[in-house]
Order: C-alpha cells, then sequence, then structure tokens
C-alpha cells in the first residue's frame, strides 16, 4: 500500500482528473450564469437593497494562506469530498434483530413505495437523472453487493433476477429535466387510470404462525430488497439472518414464482 | 392458462357460439369473485411489432394492473416499460367520447347517426374518390372488414395500411427473394445463435423484449457477439462487440463487400447455393422492378469484384479491418448469425435493395434454414404483419399474399365473396403518399381523392413532408377520422369518431414472427365510444340503405352477412346488436381459409383463445391437436417442405424452389448533405414512447421520462455553431423548420455531421423536415435521411 494513496491516486488518474476538472468547471460556470440569469430575473420583481457599506475591523480580516498549503488545508470546505464510488462509505447493514416499523412509520413507508409505482407491480420510476447509456451506472449502486450508503439513504438493491437492460422497465420519473420545455410548450394530459393498490397485510393461521405472502412475486425473489435490514420501504423482517423466507411464508397460489435466475450481471460486465 | 383464464375463455367462446338468450345464461354462470378483486385474462401488449403477451387486471370494469404473462413464449413474463404501463393508455382524459362534425371550423358533437349517415353520403357523392387509410394497428377483422368494404363492395382499390411508411420494403425484400412474404425465422433464432447483427437497429430502445431476450444470455454464462451496424451510437451500441459506424446509405456498399470478400476467400456455402439459390440484379439500374432478371454466378462475381474493402471503406467510412470482421464473421461456417433490421434499412430510398442484399448474404454464406440463422425483419406495429402483410390491406395486394394485378387471384376473392366477377377493380390503388398527395391537391388539378377515412392511425403526424402531404388539405375535401385521442390528423378532420381501444374490443394481431394473437373484450369503451369495426360495417350497411349496388353479393343478401346459429341474419350493423355475436370471430374463420394459397395456414380462432398465439403455418394434426412451425422452408421443421429436399422454397419466384440472390449497386442518396444544408438528419424513436405519442404521451411515468423531442448534434457541430447542451435550436430543411432542444451526449451520440430528431412529439412535428422520396419498389419513404443545417435560435 501506497503511503500516499491520495497522491499517487491524483498521478494514476491525471487524465480522468483533467476531464473531471474540465467538467466540474464548464458545469461550475454554467451554474454561474445560471445563477445569474436567475438573479436577473429575480431583480425583476423586487429590486435587491444593498447594505450600508462598513469597512471590515481589523481582527476579522482571516490571514491569507500560502498557496502550496492550500490543497491540505483543514478548512477546505470538500477536504473529504469523496467523488468516485469507491470512496463512498460502506456501511453493510446490520443482520441484527431489527426493530419494526410503527404504524405511521409504515404507513409513510407504503406511501412512498406506491408513489413511484403505477400499480403494484409495476417497475418503479426512478427517483433521480439517471446516465441515459450505461447499465453499469446502475448496477455500481443497485446490485446486491452494494452496501454503499449517499448520506443517511442506502439505494434500493435489484429484487428480481438480473436483465442486462435496466432502462427497458425503469425510467427516471421525471427525467430529462434540464431539456424539459416549459409546460405549455409540451403536451400534458391529465390520467384517470387508477392503479391497483399494496395488497395489505398477509393473513395468519392462529397467532404467531408466520404470515402469508400477501403480494403476487411477479418476478421478484429477493425479497431482502424490501423487506432486509436497513430498508426504508414497507415491512422489515425482523429476522434477517435467515436466507430462505418461503421457507415459513407461504406464497400465494396465484403468484408466478419463476425460475431463480442471478441476481448479478455476469462477471465480465460487472463494473 | 390459469383457471381463471379457462374460466374466462369458456366463457367467451360461449359468448361467442351463442345466440342471445344463451348469451345471457352463460354471462349469468356464477362467476366467483377472484382474490383483490382483481380479475386477470390475456392479451397481446397494444405497442410494437414484438407481440408480447401481457396479463390484464380488470377490477369494477377498469384495467387496474398489468403484468408479462410468464406463459407467453414471445417475452417469457418480461415486458419493458410501454409494456407495464399500457393500461395506462386508456385512461387519459381527453378521451374522445362522442362522434363529432366541424361546422364552421369547430368540431360539434353530433348523433352517430348522423356520423354514419354524413359519413356513407360522403362516399356516394364519389365512390371511387374515397380512400381507406387504415393501419398496423387494424385488428386482422377490422383490416379485412376493410379489404372487403373497398375491394368486394365499392370495386375501389384505395385502401393503404401505415405499414407503408413502415414495412412496405421488407416485403418486397421477401418478395423479391423468397417469392412470398414474411421471414423464414423466428424469436427463437435469438436463443440460439452465437452472433446477431444489428443492420440499423437500435434493438435495446424499440424491440427492449427481444435485445433482452438476446442479450441476457450473456447473464447465464452464453458466449453471443453482437454486432452493431449503425450511423450513430445508441443504447444499443454499449451492449455491442463491435460498433460498425458508417456513413449514412453505404449499407449498400457494405453488403456488397461481405458477397466480395466470400468470393475471394471462396468462403460462400457452393452446397447451399448450388442447390438451393440463383442469382438475380436489376436489367437496367435506373429503372428498377420487383423481378428484375436472371443472372449467372459469373455475371455475379463480375459486379459484386468492385466492392473490395478498400473501396467500400472510402464510400462507408469504415475501416478496412471492420468490413474484413463481417467477412470472418459470414465466412466462418460455424457460428450460426442472425440478421434483424426494422426502419434503418427499411426507411431508404433503395430499401428494397438493402432489404435484398442482407437476405443475400444470408442465403450466399448458408446462414439460413436452421435455428440460429436467419435474417428477419422486425416491425414496429403489433399487427403490420397480421393486418397489412397477410390480410393484405395494401393498394396492391388481396388477401392472404394474393395480388391484384393477377387475374386468377381476383376471381379466388370473388368467389369466396360471393360477388359477381369483375366486381375487384383490377388496377391498382394509390399509395399512401400518393393517396395523400392527391388529398392535398385541388380537384380540378387531378386530386382525384376526396375522402379518406383514416383509421388506428395518425397521419398528420407520421407523413413524410407534413406541410404538403398533410396540412396542404384542399378545401371540398372530406376528412374522416376515427381514433381514441385528439391527434395532428383530428385537427383538420371534418368528422371525427371516437373509437374503442385494445381491450375495450374484442382483437386479432400478428406480430413479426408470424405469430397470431387474439384477445377478448374485458372492459367498457368510454361514453360513446365503439369498435372501428361496427364503424366500417355500420358504413357498409348505411350505403346499402342508399341503394350502393356493391353492398350486395350476387345472391342479394347483404355483402357482411352474419347468421345465427338458426340461419337467422343478425343486423350486426345496428350497434345494439353488435356483440349478439362475436364478429371478431365469425370475419376471421371466414378470412382463415384465404391465408392457405401461399400456405400462411393461420391458427382457428378457438385455438389462439386458449394460447398465447401460434405462429403460422399452422397445421392440424392427426390427433385433432395443431402445431406452429417456427422455421420456415427447412424440412426439419415446415410440414410444406417437400421431403428429402432439405430446404425447399416452395414459393420461388422463378418456381424451382430456389431463392434468389440479388446484386444491387451502392448509389447515392437523392439528398446528400451539402454546402446550404451541412447535416444529416435522421429521425426515430425513443424507449418511453411509441410513434406519435398518441397513447403514451397520456401516461404520465413515460410522459414524464421522455417530456419533449430534442435534437442530438455531436459537441464539435455544436460548439462550431455556438451551441450549449440544452439551447433552443433552428432545426431546418429544404422543407420546414422546427425549433428544439439541442442534447449533447445525450442518449444518443451521433457522429459529426449528423443530427437525430425523435418524432413522437406532437407540438414539435419532425416531419415537418422529413423528405417524401420512396423506394421506387416498395414505395416507402426515407425517414431517416435528408439534408439538414442547424443555428441558434
Amino acid at each position: 500500500m501506497d503511503q500516499y494513496p491520495i497522491e499517487s491516486y491524483f498521478q494514476q488518474h491525471r487524465r480522468t482528473l483533467a476531464v473531471l476538472m474540465l467538467v466540474v468547471s464548464i458545469a461550475a460556470i454554467s451554474a454561474a450564469f445560471r445563477s445569474m440569469r436567475e438573479t436577473e430575473a429575480r431583480e425583476a420583481l423586487e429590486p435587491v437593497k444593498l447594505p450600508e457599506h462598513q469597512p471590515p475591523h481589523e481582527s476579522q480580516v482571516p490571514t491569507a494562506p500560502r498557496y502550496g498549503e492550500i490543497p491540505k488545508a483543514p478548512w477546505l470546505a470538500n477536504r473529504d469530498w469523496s467523488f468516485s464510488l469507491k470512496t463512498l462509505p460502506q456501511v453493510p447493514p446490520d443482520p441484527g434483530p431489527q426493530v419494526p416499523l410503527n404504524a405511521e412509520q409504515l404507513a409513510a413507508a407504503l406511501d412512498a413505495r406506491a408513489a413511484r409505482r403505477t400499480y403494484d407491480g409495476a417497475p418503479p420510476t426512478i427517483p433521480h437523472e439517471i446516465d441515459q447509456l450505461s447499465v453499469s451506472a446502475c448496477m455500481s449502486c443497485h446490485s446486491t453487493e452494494a452496501a454503499l450508503m449517499i448520506g443517511s439513504k442506502r439505494p434500493a438493491t435489484i429484487s428480481h433476477p438480473y436483465f442486462s437492460n435496466c432502462t427497458q422497465c425503469h425510467v427516471p420519473a421525471n427525467g430529462l429535466r434540464r431539456f424539459t420545455e416549459a409546460e405549455r410548450a409540451r403536451l400534458v394530459v391529465p390520467s384517470a387510470f387508477q392503479g391497483s393498490g399494496p395488497a395489505g397485510p398477509g393473513t395468519r393461521a392462529y397467532p404467531g404462525a408466520p404470515p402469508t405472502v400477501p403480494h403476487q412475486l411477479w418476478m421478484r425473489q429477493n425479497c431482502m430488497s424490501c423487506h432486509g435490514p436497513g430498508r426504508e420501504q414497507a415491512i422489515r423482517t425482523s429476522h434477517p439472518a435467515r436466507q430462505n423466507c418461503l421457507q415459513c411464508h407461504a406464497p400465494n397460489a396465484a403468484l408466478d414464482n419463476r425460475e431463480r435466475l442471478p441476481n448479478s450481471p455476469p462477471a465480465a460486465t460487472t463494473p | 392458462m390459469s383457471s381463471l383464464e379457462r374460466r374466462n375463455f369458456l366463457k367467451a367462446t360461449a359468448l361467442a357460439a351463442a345466440s342471445a338468450a344463451a348469451r345471457q345464461r352463460a354471462g349469468a354462470a356464477a362467476v366467483e369473485a377472484p382474490a383483490n378483486g382483481i380479475e386477470w385474462n390475456k392479451a397481446p401488449c397494444r405497442f410494437c411489432g414484438t407481440g408480447c403477451h401481457v396479463k390484464v387486471g380488470v377490477r369494477e370494469g377498469k384495467v387496474v394492473a398489468i403484468a408479462g404473462h410468464p406463459d407467453a413464449p414471445v417475452n417469457k413474463g418480461l415486458l419493458c416499460v410501454k409494456g407495464y404501463h399500457v393500461g395506462g393508455i386508456l385512461y387519459g382524459q381527453d378521451r374522445l367520447k362522442q362522434p363529432m362534425l366541424r361546422r364552421n371550423g369547430v368540431l360539434e358533437p353530433i348523433s352517430w347517426e348522423d356520423a354514419i349517415e354524413l359519413a356513407a353520403s360522403k362516399i356516394m357523392e364519389a365512390p371511387e374518390q374515397f380512400a381507406i387509410y387504415g393501419s398496423g394497428q387494424w385488428t386482422i377483422p377490422e383490416g379485412y372488414a376493410a379489404q372487403k368494404l373497398m375491394r368486394a363492395g365499392l370495386s375501389n382499390n384505395h385502401l393503404e395500411p401505415n405499414a407503408r411508411l413502415c414495412m412496405a420494403s421488407a416485403v418486397t425484400g421477401f418478395l423479391s427473394t423468397y417469392g412470398v412474404d414474411e421471414p423464414a425465422g423466428c424469436y427463437d433464432d435469438l436463443d440460439t445463435c452465437d452472433v446477431l447483427v444489428l443492420w440499423g437497429n437500435n434493438m435495446a430502445e424499440m424491440h427492449p423484449v427481444l435485445f433482452s431476450r438476446f442479450i441476457d444470455r450473456r447473464t447465464r454464462g452464453e458466449k453471443v457477439t453482437l454486432v452493431d451496424l449503425g450511423t450513430r451510437r445508441t443504447r444499443t451500441t454499449e451492449f455491442a462487440d463491435h460498433y460498425l459506424e458508417f456513413r449514412p446509405q453505404s449499407d449498400l456498399a457494405i453488403a456488397c463487400c461481405i458477397y466480395q470478400q466470400l468470393i475471394e476467400r471462396g468462403a460462400w456455402n457452393k452446397d447451399f447455393v448450388d442447390k438451393h439459390c440463383a442469382f438475380r440484379a436489376d436489367a437496367d439500374i435506373t429503372k428498377p422492378t420487383l423481378d428484375g432478371v436472371a443472372i449467372s454466378f459469373d455475371e455475379f462475381k463480375k459486379k459484386v469484384a468492385d466492392y473490395t474493402p478498400e473501396k467500400v471503406s472510402q464510400i462507408s467510412g469504415l475501416p478496412v479491418e471492420q468490413l474484413r470482421l463481417l467477412g470472418d464473421l459470414f465466412a466462418d461456417p460455424k457460428l450460426k448469425i442472425t440478421s434483424t433490421w426494422c426502419m434503418g434499412l427499411n426507411q431508404h430510398t433503395r430499401a428494397t435493395a438493402i432489404n435484398r442484399l442482407v437476405h443475400g448474404i444470408h442465403l450466399f454464406s448458408g446462414k439460413f434454414g436452421s435455428p440460429g440463422n436467419a435474417p428477419t425483419s422486425l416491425t414496429g406495429q403489433p399487427s403490420a404483419c397480421g393486418t397489412a402483410r397477410e390480410v393484405g390491406t395494401l393498394c396492391h395486394t388481396l388477401p392472404g399474399g394474393r395480388l391484384i394485378a393477377n387475374p386468377e387471384h381476383r376471381k379466388e376473392c370473388e368467389e369466396h365473396w360471393k360477388v359477381p366477377a369483375g366486381r375487384i377493380k383490377e388496377t391498382i390503388g394509390y399509395h399512401t403518399v400518393l393517396m395523400w398527395e392527391k388529398f392535398c391537391t385541388p380537384a380540378d388539378k387531378g386530386g382525384d381523392i376526396r375522402t379518406i377515412l383514416v383509421q388506428c392511425t395518425n397521419p398528420g403526424q407520421s407523413l413524410p413532408n407534413l406541410k404538403k402531404l398533410f396540412q396542404a388539405k384542399q378545401a371540398g375535401k372530406f376528412l374522416i377520422v376515427s381514433d381514441v385521442y385528439p391527434t395532428a390528423t383530428t385537427e383538420l378532420a371534418d368528422l371525427v369518431l371516437p373509437a374503442a381501444l385494445w381491450v375495450e374490443k374484442n382483437g386479432v394481431y400478428g406480430n413479426s414472427e408470424r405469430r397470431t394473437q387474439q384477445w377478448f373484450k374485458m372492459i367498457e369503451p368510454p361514453g360513446e365510444a365503439r369498435e372501428d369495426l361496427w364503424i366500417i360495417l355500420a358504413i357498409a350497411r348505411k350505403l346499402h340503405d342508399l341503394g350502393h349496388p356493391g353492398m350486395k353479393d350476387k345472391d342479394g343478401n347483404f355483402l357482411f352477412r352474419i347468421t345465427d346459429e338458426a340461419g337467422k341474419e343478425i343486423p350486426v350493423w345496428d350497434y345494439a346488436h353488435f356483440h349478439d355475436i362475436n364478429v371478431d370471430r365469425v370475419l376471421y374463420e371466414d378470412y382463415r381459409p384465404l391465408t392457405h394459397l401461399k400456405h400462411k395456414h393461420v391458427a382457428p380462432y378457438d385455438e389462439l383463445a386458449k394460447h398465447t398465439g401460434l405462429r403460422w403455418p399452422v397445421v392440424e394434426q392427426p390427433d385433432g391437436s395443431y402445431r406452429e412451425t417456427r422455421f420456415r422452408f427447412a424440412e426439419f421443421d415446415d410440414p410444406f417442405v417437400k421431403k428429402g429436399s432439405g430446404i425447399d422454397f416452395y414459393h420461388s419466384p422463378t418456381h424451382d424452389g430456389r431463392a434468389q440472390i440479388w446484386f444491387c449497386p451502392y448509389e447515392k442518396h437523392p439528398e446528400e448533405p451539402d454546402q446550404e444544408y451541412p447535416f444529416w438528419l435522421c429521425t426515430g424513436r425513443v424507449l418511453e414512447h411509441w410513434h406519435t405519442g398518441t397513447m403514451t404521451m397520456r401516461v404520465p411515468q413515460l410522459r414524464g421520462a421522455m417530456p419533449n423531442a430534442y435534437a442530438e448534434l455531436h459537441p464539435e457541430d455544436a460548439a462550431a455553431a455556438g451551441i450549449a447542451n440544452g439551447d433552443k435550436i433552428t432545426l431546418s430543411t429544404r422543407r420546414g423548420d422546427l425549433i428544439l432542444t439541442a442534447w449533447l451526449n445525450g442518449r444518443s451520440r451521433p457522429p459529426k455531421g449528423s443530427i437525430f430528431v425523435p418524432f413522437f412529439d406532437e407540438k414539435r412535428l419532425a416531419n415537418l423536415l422529413t423528405l417524401d422520396v420512396f423506394c421506387p419498389i416498395s414505395k416507402e419513404p426515407d425517414y431517416k435521411k435528408c439534408a439538414a443545417r442547424i443555428r441558434k435560435a
């Protein structure tokens, strides 16, 4: 292991970083211009009042740093900022006993789940912008192996067998934000479609018996992607250490429990 | 079939067979309430030609859920994002719910009775100047009824489907090669081929379920090679092992280069070619014909000799190594190769030529006739094959592969329809571009199409060069449109008829792999919306009542006489009685024997009701069961192949069991970029929207993902024009201008000098820009290439 992993990283990835810097600076410049435009628009509405100018007291003026110190200066806001997936914190979920959600939390979780599905069983829409071309971009966060956290959020893991073409079924709910024309310039028609909602709780043969699976499985086979520890949505299992869910939780006779296929892309295409 | 489906099927067949009284009994049969109150039934998806089967969940008379049908051989339970949201297309809040007539420029409600009467009287004014412009989204019975009304009733051949814009070139490619239309192979080839060659085919977006069927084999550890021949980088390219980015139009030269290499290496399949093939070319290249003339192998060799990798590299812009790679693949006798294509080859000013060449390469290399070896065209519409091609709703065709130009074929149809000899007019009608050109030309200047009935399609958005072919509609012309939502077409319609959509009616579709699929009506259409099939029957009856002589057969009966078991006529033209019998089943069974001439035996209706579709020819077995055919012309699977012949092209254009290997030269495009218009403009589709977006733009999830059209540019071209990502640009061709948002490094990456615009957005009509030059044989226009220029708006 290199003593200065960050430096060697910079050396190794000079080209990537240069491109990245370019992208960041273009983004920064365009953001600056955009904010200028926004400011102009706001100014048109209400003139900005400038505070009266007062020269700062000598003690308030910070000492200018030396240029050489800047890259390692402790006051840099983004000093610990991770720009690579590889450096995002990897926190495997706690496999210990889980505290069940209370009724309010459960209702909120189910609402959040339903908001992304036009009916129960529909492929959920994507709540963020996506890489338009690369599927490996999806898998780097949503694979079953991924344990990374983005802030306090844990990305959903794939619940169905691995199909190569993610965007075949999952599309951004609000895609192309930057390129979306003003609403009046688009065709926007409300829909009266009322999809079927979640199935509700499963039945128990007697108090203490394992509840049955109340919903269709369709092609889902990884129960833990919704019911596993650390998941925000729906019911969390109280016993995540147990692996064979359907051993105890009887599925509905109508479900299509099809052949099991791997959840992961083949080794060659794994990012 | 689940028990529920079986119950529904039994119930529905009972409905179909029974009279009104019996129907009430069967309908009242106790059906236990299903779990969640959701009742599931089967239907093919409403969108593309893949023909996935879906399960439709209905509760309290509304569609509430959709699932991929796990037993469907096409999609095996998987769908695409459009398919999963197909239920939403029924519930856009601006559904057309009552007939409307334009008075003083405004559409005002009228009754169905007045609407049908008006339509019929407009036709009666000049029956020979009436045209029907239908669709590859017509169900088979709808297309068949329109076919019979026009040919046998009105003696009028101005009948066209929008499929002319979509797969007419595939038809001429198949006909001139095999003498009979439609692919020999099927989707099973995607499960077994080693190499898939995509000819200008963005399969990951346009046929995603088929693409997954192939590419997911990698997940299971199989080694498959994907070759993407394209003119821009797409999502498909991301999965490709080899991406061959060629200059538009040079596909002709690339194909010839494969011939050249096979000859040079001595690597063509001599045994296959000697036994089963012959060579063919156009006698006069300036006047290409469907038939051409026979040429010898030596002549063929001489013609292709010019297309060396070095020379073709100059034309196509492909490196010599990539051209040699194609040669290597087709020269390897061990590799199983499947080719697929869709609009890239079909919407082409030399479309028939390039279709022939792809078939030719497969025949010449012997990559034909065994599982995994096939050239297969894909269709964009759910029943382009079923309704446009098999029912024969093109201006020159009759059902079952028959031709209007053939007196024998006309006679067979006249006898089948029990109309007097000579009823079917012997001159062919106007093809799509000509039909709309005539409609947009004043009557005194030769515009001899006066009234058009449009069903299941949106020509106001999908025709090329819209200003000329649609928006120039002349005063005094009458446009009747039956549709489900307001569209660019209803904007100019004089009479608008609200139609039932998808599972609001019975239907039969035919997909790209010869699979016929059937579904039953599951919910009621909204408001006063009615079936397109009923509209045709009602117009026919009104014409009958107005005294049009063609509406009677030679026995004096109504052309569409439908009787109950007791032989009593059912007045199906009266909507109150339209559901007394399953009219779909009656018409389909009337059509079915007509498919036998060219060995396209479609399955009986009641068999289809049991299945998620069967691939024709479907032949009854000694035990009474029905067997479908996966691989045509191959002895091991096709029951019509002469025993012992191995491969038998039994409808060969030369009547000797041989398929034709065509030579067609590379020719320049009629509108190549120049100084004034320096860019290639390509138009096409996106994953989330289906064609003109009439249905999918009404589904919030799909609209959210892809809200409006855009122009994809190469970043360097954009920079040179001072255009940044997200800027408004004006895109112009010689036919019009369009303001669009520029998208750089977006979903697809066009190379320098080319632009892509999707055509789904009715607020930004891409077809104001496109060219109406068409293939001289198939008459299909080229939407993929024309010259354009850009500037910052």
